[in-house]
């Protein structure tokens, strides 16, 4: 992780990226495989929402998402980008933590 | 208020469930602009891992929770938001809401958040391959 680029001030802001700035970044690399799913990562991707629709722990994320906008619309885009960027990171992290369950399964 | 129109959950109604109360096809942008259905009747032939996936979220609400234990969600967060891949998910998003069926918002936020869960699982995957080697 040292040796990748990270931005000084992300806080200016959270979407205005410049190719120069953009260096190594593997959350940008499965993001892509996400992006371009073919047919079966579709219906994969169609498993997850519905799963994560059953999980109370991501509706009380739904709800605070849906608190902090409220509050975030009140002030600027760029609090509302931020906003859903944590509620994202959070998504993320969750991801990554659970695969060492799902492969066991 | 301007700015509120031009925000991406402006239109955004206060419709927090437990359940979801429809079973009927939402169509969500993709990135190649074919614009495939995703339904939730397409049915659940994928491993459900409901239960893996709220004890998942729950560990990343504990640690977010615990200032002493490591969470690296600001690091995930920081890359995030100089991916432009991500930007792109969040404008997909942001043409999901604006469609007409206003009553499937909660889908298409969590479609959003099933996609970011998605590649957080292959990070994960990636990660266990380089430990295992």
């Amino acid at each position: 992780m040292s040796d990748r680029q990270t931005p000084e001030n992300p806080d200016e802001n959270p979407f205005i990226v410049s190719f120069f700035e953009w260096r190594d970044n593997t959350v940008d690399e499965n993001l892509r495989t996400v992006y371009r799913g073919d047919s079966s990562q579709r219906v994969t991707l169609v498993g997850i929402a519905r799963d994560l629709e059953d999980s109370p722990t991501y509706w009380r994320l739904m709800a605070k998402l849906t608190d902090a906008l409220d509050e975030a619309r009140k002030q600027s885009p760029h609090a509302e980008g931020k906003v859903l960027l944590a509620f994202a990171a959070r998504l993320y992290a969750a991801g990554s933590g659970a695969i060492s369950e799902v492969e066991t399964m | 208020m301007a700015n509120q129109k031009s925000s991406v959950f402006a239109s955004r109604k206060r419709t927090i469930r437990t359940k979801p109360a429809t079973t009927h096809k939402v169509t969500t942008p993709e990135g190649d602009g074919d614009g495939p259905i995703l339904s939730r009747s397409i049915g659940r032939p994928w491993l459900n891992h409901a239960s893996s996936i709220n004890s998942a979220l729950a560990e990343s609400a504990r640690r977010e929770d615990d200032a002493t234990a490591p969470d690296d969600v600001c690091t995930i967060l920081t890359y995030l938001s100089y991916s432009p891949k991500f930007r792109l998910l969040v404008e997909d998003l942001r043409k999901s809401l604006s469609l007409p069926s206003g009553d499937e918002e909660d889908w298409c936020t969590t479609l959003f958040a099933a996609r970011v869960y998605q590649a957080g699982l292959i990070a994960g995957r990636r990660e266990s391959a380089e430990v295992s080697r």
